[in-house]
Protein backbone atom coordinates (compact mmCIF):
# COMPACT_ATOMS: atom_id res chain seq x y z
CA UNK A 1 0.00 0.00 0.00
CA UNK A 2 1.18 3.69 -0.70
CA UNK A 3 0.51 6.19 2.43
CA UNK A 4 0.90 8.89 0.03
CA UNK A 5 1.26 9.07 -3.13
CA UNK A 6 3.26 12.58 -4.19
CA UNK A 7 3.17 11.28 -8.09
CA UNK A 8 -0.76 12.84 -8.59
CA UNK A 9 0.34 16.06 -7.08
CA UNK A 10 3.77 16.45 -8.64
CA UNK A 11 2.94 15.08 -12.21
CA UNK A 12 -0.05 17.52 -12.03
CA UNK A 13 0.35 20.32 -15.06
CA UNK A 14 -1.14 23.23 -12.25
CA UNK A 15 1.55 22.10 -9.98
CA UNK A 16 4.52 21.48 -12.96
CA UNK A 17 3.51 25.43 -14.06
CA UNK A 18 3.90 26.68 -10.41
CA UNK A 19 7.13 24.77 -10.00
CA UNK A 20 8.69 26.61 -13.37
CA UNK A 21 6.86 29.69 -12.25
CA UNK A 22 8.85 29.86 -9.12
CA UNK A 23 11.83 29.03 -10.31
CA UNK A 24 11.92 31.86 -13.25
CA UNK A 25 10.76 34.37 -10.92
CA UNK A 26 13.21 33.45 -7.67
CA UNK A 27 16.75 33.26 -10.87
CA UNK A 28 15.07 36.62 -11.76
CA UNK A 29 15.01 38.18 -8.34
CA UNK A 30 18.41 37.09 -8.08
CA UNK A 31 19.93 38.57 -11.25
CA UNK A 32 18.39 41.80 -10.68
CA UNK A 33 21.46 44.18 -10.70
CA UNK A 34 19.57 46.07 -7.56
CA UNK A 35 19.82 42.40 -5.59
CA UNK A 36 23.36 41.66 -7.17
CA UNK A 37 24.66 45.06 -5.75
CA UNK A 38 22.62 44.82 -2.50
CA UNK A 39 24.60 40.99 -2.25
CA UNK A 40 27.55 42.59 -3.17
CA UNK A 41 27.44 45.04 -0.79
CA UNK A 42 26.61 42.76 2.17
CA UNK A 43 29.13 40.50 1.50
CA UNK A 44 32.07 43.07 1.14
CA UNK A 45 30.91 44.67 4.34
CA UNK A 46 31.12 41.45 6.19
CA UNK A 47 34.46 40.99 4.56
CA UNK A 48 35.66 44.28 6.01
CA UNK A 49 34.85 43.75 8.99
CA UNK A 50 36.55 40.15 8.65
CA UNK A 51 39.69 41.83 7.71
CA UNK A 52 39.51 44.64 10.22
CA UNK A 53 39.23 42.01 13.08
CA UNK A 54 41.90 39.97 11.62
CA UNK A 55 44.10 43.32 11.67
CA UNK A 56 43.32 43.84 14.95
CA UNK A 57 44.01 40.67 16.07
CA UNK A 58 47.26 40.42 14.11
CA UNK A 59 48.32 43.62 15.86
CA UNK A 60 47.86 42.46 19.54
CA UNK A 61 50.39 39.68 18.98
CA UNK A 62 53.00 42.03 18.20
CA UNK A 63 54.18 42.77 21.54
CA UNK A 64 54.50 39.04 21.94
CA UNK A 65 56.00 38.65 18.99
CA UNK A 66 58.50 41.19 19.60
CA UNK A 67 58.82 39.67 22.95
CA UNK A 68 59.73 35.89 21.22
CA UNK A 69 62.03 37.32 18.49
CA UNK A 70 63.50 40.03 19.57
CA UNK A 71 65.27 40.54 15.73
CA UNK B 1 57.68 33.11 16.17
CA UNK B 2 54.86 34.40 14.80
CA UNK B 3 52.20 33.38 16.76
CA UNK B 4 49.22 34.88 14.70
CA UNK B 5 50.35 32.96 11.73
CA UNK B 6 50.16 29.31 13.34
CA UNK B 7 46.10 30.69 14.42
CA UNK B 8 45.86 30.96 10.75
CA UNK B 9 47.45 28.05 9.77
CA UNK B 10 45.41 26.04 12.28
CA UNK B 11 41.94 28.04 10.70
CA UNK B 12 42.83 26.46 7.09
CA UNK B 13 43.10 22.90 8.93
CA UNK B 14 40.21 23.20 10.71
CA UNK B 15 38.10 24.13 7.34
CA UNK B 16 40.07 21.42 6.08
CA UNK B 17 38.31 19.13 8.29
CA UNK B 18 35.14 20.83 8.52
CA UNK B 19 35.20 20.36 4.65
CA UNK B 20 35.52 16.81 4.82
CA UNK B 21 33.03 16.54 7.51
CA UNK B 22 30.17 18.18 5.58
CA UNK B 23 30.57 15.93 2.76
CA UNK B 24 30.09 13.31 4.79
CA UNK B 25 27.10 14.88 6.84
CA UNK B 26 25.53 16.03 3.22
CA UNK B 27 25.79 11.79 2.35
CA UNK B 28 24.01 10.68 5.52
CA UNK B 29 21.62 13.18 4.84
CA UNK B 30 20.51 12.30 1.28
CA UNK B 31 20.15 8.88 2.33
CA UNK B 32 17.99 9.59 5.02
CA UNK B 33 16.06 11.91 2.49
CA UNK B 34 16.02 9.37 0.10
CA UNK B 35 14.69 6.59 2.62
CA UNK B 36 12.03 8.89 3.50
CA UNK B 37 10.85 9.42 0.44
CA UNK B 38 10.77 5.61 0.03
CA UNK B 39 8.74 5.06 2.37
CA UNK B 40 6.19 7.58 1.12
CA UNK B 41 6.29 5.08 -1.67
CA UNK B 42 5.90 1.77 0.82
CA UNK B 43 9.54 0.96 -0.46
CA UNK B 44 12.65 0.51 1.84
CA UNK B 45 15.61 2.32 1.50
CA UNK B 46 18.54 1.95 -0.94
CA UNK B 47 21.52 0.40 -0.89
CA UNK B 48 24.58 3.07 0.85
CA UNK B 49 26.28 4.71 -1.85
CA UNK B 50 29.69 5.25 -1.53
CA UNK B 51 31.94 7.80 -3.67
CA UNK B 52 33.91 6.15 -6.26
CA UNK B 53 32.77 3.58 -7.80
CA UNK B 54 35.57 1.63 -9.68
CA UNK B 55 38.51 0.33 -7.34
CA UNK B 56 42.30 2.00 -8.40
CA UNK B 57 45.79 2.08 -7.05
CA UNK B 58 47.45 5.45 -5.60
CA UNK B 59 50.68 5.95 -7.55
CA UNK B 60 51.16 8.77 -6.01
CA UNK B 61 50.81 11.05 -3.02
CA UNK B 62 51.81 14.66 -3.52
CA UNK B 63 50.94 17.39 -1.02
CA UNK B 64 48.45 19.06 -4.07
CA UNK B 65 46.64 15.81 -5.43
CA UNK B 66 46.85 12.07 -5.91
CA UNK B 67 47.45 10.34 -8.89
CA UNK B 68 45.04 7.18 -9.14
CA UNK B 69 45.80 4.97 -11.39
CA UNK B 70 42.18 2.74 -12.82
CA UNK B 71 44.14 0.04 -15.16
CA UNK B 72 42.55 -0.78 -18.56
CA UNK B 73 40.90 -4.18 -18.64
CA UNK B 74 43.42 -5.37 -21.07
CA UNK B 75 46.61 -5.63 -19.34
CA UNK B 76 49.87 -4.27 -21.00
CA UNK B 77 47.80 -2.86 -23.77
CA UNK B 78 46.37 0.29 -22.59
CA UNK B 79 46.62 3.57 -23.96
CA UNK B 80 47.33 6.00 -21.20
CA UNK B 81 44.86 8.89 -20.29
CA UNK B 82 44.99 11.41 -17.87
CA UNK B 83 41.98 13.08 -16.78
CA UNK B 84 42.11 16.64 -15.29
CA UNK B 85 39.26 17.60 -13.02
CA UNK B 86 38.37 21.07 -11.24
CA UNK B 87 40.46 22.22 -8.97
CA UNK B 88 37.45 22.28 -6.89
CA UNK B 89 35.54 19.52 -7.43
CA UNK B 90 36.20 15.34 -6.60
CA UNK B 91 36.90 13.73 -9.40
CA UNK B 92 34.44 11.09 -9.14
CA UNK B 93 31.77 12.82 -11.47
CA UNK B 94 33.25 10.61 -13.94
CA UNK B 95 32.83 7.28 -11.78
CA UNK B 96 29.07 7.80 -9.97
CA UNK B 97 27.96 4.69 -10.53
CA UNK B 98 29.23 0.91 -11.63
CA UNK B 99 26.59 1.35 -14.37
CA UNK B 100 27.13 4.89 -14.86
CA UNK B 101 30.69 5.50 -14.85
CA UNK B 102 32.68 6.94 -17.89
CA UNK B 103 36.32 5.64 -16.01
CA UNK B 104 34.99 2.29 -16.62
CA UNK B 105 33.49 2.69 -19.89
CA UNK B 106 36.95 4.04 -21.35
CA UNK B 107 38.57 1.05 -19.25
CA UNK B 108 36.15 -1.63 -21.30
CA UNK B 109 37.82 0.70 -24.62
CA UNK B 110 41.19 -0.29 -23.75
CA UNK B 111 42.20 3.21 -22.11
CA UNK B 112 44.27 3.00 -19.34
CA UNK B 113 43.05 5.60 -17.02
CA UNK B 114 45.07 7.94 -14.50
CA UNK B 115 43.52 10.66 -12.27
CA UNK B 116 44.63 13.45 -10.73
CA UNK B 117 42.61 13.47 -7.77
CA UNK B 118 43.03 17.35 -5.97
CA UNK B 119 43.31 17.64 -2.48
CA UNK B 120 42.47 20.32 -0.08
CA UNK B 121 45.70 23.04 -0.17
CA UNK B 122 44.79 23.59 3.62
CA UNK B 123 47.92 26.56 4.70
CA UNK B 124 49.60 26.21 1.54
CA UNK B 125 46.80 27.46 -0.35
CA UNK B 126 47.10 31.50 0.10
CA UNK B 127 50.72 30.71 -1.24
CA UNK B 128 49.45 28.65 -4.54
CA UNK B 129 49.56 29.95 -7.61
CA UNK B 130 48.56 28.48 -11.28
CA UNK B 131 52.44 27.60 -12.25
CA UNK B 132 52.20 25.34 -9.07
CA UNK B 133 49.55 23.08 -11.21
CA UNK B 134 49.81 24.46 -14.76
CA UNK B 135 53.45 23.53 -14.37
CA UNK B 136 54.06 21.55 -11.86
CA UNK B 137 51.57 18.92 -10.64
CA UNK B 138 50.11 18.03 -14.16
CA UNK B 139 53.36 18.25 -16.03
CA UNK B 140 54.62 15.94 -13.32
CA UNK B 141 51.87 13.73 -13.71
CA UNK B 142 52.22 13.72 -17.24
CA UNK B 143 56.00 12.66 -17.57
CA UNK B 144 55.26 9.76 -15.06
CA UNK B 145 52.26 8.43 -16.67
CA UNK B 146 54.23 8.11 -20.12
CA UNK B 147 56.97 6.55 -18.67
CA UNK B 148 54.63 3.45 -17.42
CA UNK B 149 53.76 2.96 -21.03
CA UNK B 150 55.37 1.88 -24.14
CA UNK B 151 52.22 3.54 -25.79
CA UNK B 152 53.90 6.77 -24.96
CA UNK B 153 52.35 10.03 -24.38
CA UNK B 154 49.30 10.14 -22.47
CA UNK B 155 46.21 11.94 -24.12
CA UNK B 156 45.26 14.25 -21.16
CA UNK B 157 41.26 14.84 -20.70
CA UNK B 158 40.47 18.85 -19.26
CA UNK B 159 37.11 18.46 -17.66
CA UNK B 160 35.79 22.24 -16.26
CA UNK B 161 38.46 24.64 -14.68
CA UNK B 162 40.14 21.68 -15.13
CA UNK B 163 40.00 21.90 -19.01
CA UNK B 164 41.00 25.03 -18.69
CA UNK B 165 44.49 24.20 -16.73
CA UNK B 166 45.38 21.71 -19.43
CA UNK B 167 44.40 24.32 -21.97
CA UNK B 168 47.28 26.19 -20.12
CA UNK B 169 49.64 23.17 -19.96
CA UNK B 170 49.24 22.15 -22.99
CA UNK B 171 50.13 25.52 -24.56
CA UNK B 172 53.46 25.17 -22.29
CA UNK B 173 53.94 21.95 -22.37
CA UNK B 174 53.30 20.95 -26.22
CA UNK B 175 55.68 17.79 -25.59
CA UNK B 176 54.25 16.01 -23.20
CA UNK B 177 50.68 14.91 -24.38
CA UNK B 178 49.70 12.91 -27.45
CA UNK B 179 46.14 14.55 -27.61
CA UNK B 180 43.82 17.07 -25.58
CA UNK B 181 40.11 16.49 -24.79
CA UNK B 182 38.26 18.91 -23.14
CA UNK B 183 34.51 18.79 -21.68
CA UNK B 184 32.58 22.02 -20.91
CA UNK B 185 36.11 24.37 -20.51
CA UNK B 186 35.86 28.05 -20.30
CA UNK B 187 37.98 30.09 -22.61
CA UNK B 188 36.89 33.51 -23.34
CA UNK B 189 35.22 33.64 -20.02
CA UNK B 190 33.29 36.75 -20.48
CA UNK B 191 31.23 34.60 -22.58
CA UNK B 192 30.53 32.03 -19.37
CA UNK B 193 26.93 33.19 -18.91
CA UNK B 194 25.58 34.51 -15.13
CA UNK B 195 28.93 33.30 -13.57
CA UNK B 196 30.69 36.16 -14.99
CA UNK B 197 28.32 38.43 -14.41
CA UNK B 198 28.42 37.14 -10.96
CA UNK B 199 32.32 37.74 -10.61
CA UNK B 200 32.07 41.72 -12.54
CA UNK B 201 34.94 43.50 -11.11
CA UNK B 202 32.57 46.65 -9.91
CA UNK B 203 31.03 44.41 -7.38
CA UNK B 204 33.25 41.72 -6.40
CA UNK B 205 36.73 41.45 -5.12
CA UNK B 206 38.69 38.25 -4.98
CA UNK B 207 41.39 39.81 -3.48
CA UNK B 208 39.50 41.22 0.16
CA UNK B 209 37.79 37.73 -0.28
CA UNK B 210 40.90 35.77 -0.39
CA UNK B 211 42.77 38.32 2.28
CA UNK B 212 40.03 37.12 5.05
CA UNK B 213 39.49 33.78 4.19
CA UNK B 214 42.90 32.27 3.26
CA UNK B 215 41.75 29.70 0.65
CA UNK B 216 38.07 29.54 -0.66
CA UNK B 217 35.76 27.24 1.03
CA UNK B 218 33.35 25.10 -1.15
CA UNK B 219 30.27 26.63 1.17
CA UNK B 220 30.82 29.91 -0.47
CA UNK B 221 31.81 28.59 -4.05
CA UNK B 222 28.08 26.52 -3.83
CA UNK B 223 26.50 29.70 -2.92
CA UNK B 224 27.81 30.89 -6.18
CA UNK B 225 26.52 28.37 -7.88
CA UNK B 226 22.99 28.12 -6.09
CA UNK B 227 22.53 31.60 -7.39
CA UNK B 228 22.42 30.52 -10.92
CA UNK B 229 19.50 28.17 -10.13
CA UNK B 230 18.23 29.66 -6.91
CA UNK B 231 14.93 26.92 -6.86
CA UNK B 232 17.13 24.13 -8.03
CA UNK B 233 16.90 22.68 -4.43
CA UNK B 234 13.11 22.53 -4.43
CA UNK B 235 12.74 21.20 -7.46
CA UNK B 236 15.07 18.28 -6.74
CA UNK B 237 13.32 17.38 -3.41
CA UNK B 238 10.28 17.33 -5.25
CA UNK B 239 11.68 15.02 -8.19
CA UNK B 240 12.80 12.91 -5.57
CA UNK B 241 9.46 12.55 -3.36
CA UNK B 242 7.72 12.19 -6.89
CA UNK B 243 10.33 9.41 -8.17
CA UNK B 244 11.40 7.80 -4.95
CA UNK B 245 9.40 4.28 -6.50
CA UNK B 246 12.35 4.01 -8.87
CA UNK B 247 14.80 2.54 -7.00
CA UNK B 248 17.34 3.54 -10.32
CA UNK B 249 16.51 6.96 -10.02
CA UNK B 250 17.26 6.87 -6.39
CA UNK B 251 20.45 5.96 -6.52
CA UNK B 252 21.24 8.02 -9.13
CA UNK B 253 20.31 11.24 -7.09
CA UNK B 254 22.10 10.65 -4.13
CA UNK B 255 25.23 9.32 -5.93
CA UNK B 256 25.17 13.04 -8.04
CA UNK B 257 23.63 15.20 -5.01
CA UNK B 258 26.58 13.58 -2.78
CA UNK B 259 29.26 14.30 -5.21
CA UNK B 260 27.66 18.17 -5.21
CA UNK B 261 28.47 18.12 -1.83
CA UNK B 262 31.99 16.80 -1.70
CA UNK B 263 34.47 19.36 -2.91
CA UNK B 264 38.30 20.98 -1.83
CA UNK B 265 38.41 24.37 -1.05
CA UNK B 266 39.75 26.68 -4.03
CA UNK B 267 43.35 27.25 -3.18
CA UNK B 268 43.65 31.25 -2.40
CA UNK B 269 46.01 32.27 -4.76
CA UNK B 270 44.70 30.58 -7.40
CA UNK B 271 41.65 31.71 -6.70
CA UNK B 272 42.82 35.31 -7.13
CA UNK B 273 44.71 34.81 -9.96
CA UNK B 274 41.35 32.98 -11.51
CA UNK B 275 39.20 35.43 -11.06
CA UNK B 276 41.28 38.13 -11.80
CA UNK B 277 43.26 37.16 -14.90
CA UNK B 278 40.65 34.71 -16.78
CA UNK B 279 37.42 36.07 -15.18
CA UNK B 280 37.58 39.58 -14.99
CA UNK B 281 40.91 40.16 -17.30
CA UNK B 282 39.98 37.81 -19.91
CA UNK B 283 43.62 37.27 -21.01
CA UNK B 284 43.98 34.01 -21.74
CA UNK B 285 41.97 34.46 -25.11
CA UNK B 286 43.40 38.11 -25.45
CA UNK B 287 46.59 36.38 -25.44
CA UNK B 288 48.13 38.22 -22.53
CA UNK B 289 48.25 35.20 -20.13
CA UNK B 290 51.63 34.86 -17.90
CA UNK B 291 52.11 32.10 -15.52
CA UNK B 292 55.02 33.14 -13.64
CA UNK B 293 56.28 35.73 -15.40
CA UNK B 294 55.98 33.80 -18.48
CA UNK B 295 53.36 34.16 -21.71
CA UNK B 296 50.88 31.68 -22.40
CA UNK B 297 50.85 31.27 -25.92
CA UNK B 298 47.93 29.80 -27.30
CA UNK B 299 49.45 29.03 -30.51
CA UNK B 300 51.71 26.77 -29.36
CA UNK B 301 49.04 24.41 -28.33
CA UNK B 302 49.28 21.81 -31.09
CA UNK B 303 48.25 18.33 -29.76
CA UNK B 304 45.16 17.47 -31.43
CA UNK B 305 42.27 18.92 -30.15
CA UNK B 306 38.61 17.60 -29.04
CA UNK B 307 36.68 20.47 -27.56
CA UNK B 308 32.98 18.61 -26.02
CA UNK B 309 30.79 21.43 -26.02
CA UNK B 310 27.52 21.00 -23.89
CA UNK B 311 24.50 23.07 -25.61
CA UNK B 312 22.96 23.63 -21.84
CA UNK B 313 25.97 24.36 -19.67
CA UNK B 314 25.28 27.00 -17.39
CA UNK B 315 28.46 27.52 -15.90
CA UNK B 316 30.45 27.73 -19.10
CA UNK B 317 28.01 28.59 -21.80
CA UNK B 318 29.00 27.11 -25.03
CA UNK B 319 30.08 30.44 -26.94
CA UNK B 320 33.07 30.42 -24.20
CA UNK B 321 34.49 26.90 -25.11
CA UNK B 322 33.79 27.81 -28.80
CA UNK B 323 36.50 30.62 -28.58
CA UNK B 324 38.90 28.55 -28.25
CA UNK B 325 38.70 27.12 -31.99
CA UNK B 326 40.43 29.58 -33.67
CA UNK B 327 42.89 30.65 -30.69
CA UNK B 328 44.81 27.33 -31.20
CA UNK B 329 47.84 25.86 -33.52
CA UNK B 330 46.79 22.96 -33.72
CA UNK B 331 46.06 21.34 -36.89
CA UNK B 332 43.39 18.50 -36.35
CA UNK B 333 40.80 20.24 -34.33
CA UNK B 334 37.00 19.31 -33.79
CA UNK B 335 34.20 20.59 -31.91
CA UNK B 336 31.66 18.37 -30.66
CA UNK B 337 28.56 19.60 -29.52
CA UNK B 338 26.22 17.89 -27.58
CA UNK B 339 22.72 18.37 -25.98
CA UNK B 340 22.96 18.41 -22.11
CA UNK B 341 23.85 20.29 -19.29
CA UNK B 342 27.74 20.50 -17.78
CA UNK B 343 27.26 17.87 -15.58
CA UNK B 344 25.12 15.76 -17.54
CA UNK B 345 28.42 15.78 -20.33
CA UNK B 346 29.98 12.58 -17.80
CA UNK B 347 26.60 11.74 -15.52
CA UNK B 348 24.16 10.85 -17.87
CA UNK B 349 22.81 7.87 -19.27
CA UNK B 350 22.67 9.61 -22.89
CA UNK B 351 25.87 10.97 -22.34
CA UNK B 352 27.44 7.33 -21.43
CA UNK B 353 25.67 5.67 -24.32
CA UNK B 354 26.02 8.37 -27.60
CA UNK B 355 29.02 10.68 -26.36
CA UNK B 356 31.44 9.07 -24.96
CA UNK B 357 31.70 6.32 -27.31
CA UNK B 358 32.55 9.23 -30.40
CA UNK B 359 35.04 10.58 -27.99
CA UNK B 360 36.87 7.43 -27.04
CA UNK B 361 36.36 6.74 -30.98
CA UNK B 362 38.25 10.19 -31.52
CA UNK B 363 40.92 9.20 -28.97
CA UNK B 364 41.79 5.61 -30.65
CA UNK B 365 42.68 7.26 -33.55
CA UNK B 366 45.62 9.13 -32.13
CA UNK B 367 47.65 6.13 -31.65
Amino acid sequence: MVPFDFTSIAAQPWFQAWQRAAADSMAAAARDPRVMRLGAGLLRSQLLWGRALQNAWQASWAPIDALADPE
Amino acid sequence: MQTHNEWRTLGLQLADTMDTLVAHGARTRLHAQAAFARLLHGKGPIDFVTGPATPYRVLEDWPLARLLNFPSAKPGAGKPLLIVASLINRYYVMDLLPELSVIALLNRRGFDVYVLDWKSPGPDGPDLGFADYVDGVIPTAAKLVAARHAAGLPAVIGYCMGGTLSVMFAARHADKLRALILLGTPVEFRLSGELYNLTDRRRFDADLLMDVLGNMPPFMMQSGFKLLNPFDAVNKLVSLVRDAGDGERVRHFVALESWLDDNVAFPGGVYREYIRALYQDDLLCKRTMRIAGTPVDLGKLVAPLLNVIALRDHICAPPASRALMPLVGSKEKEAMEFDTGHIGLTTSRRSLAELWPRIADWMEQRW
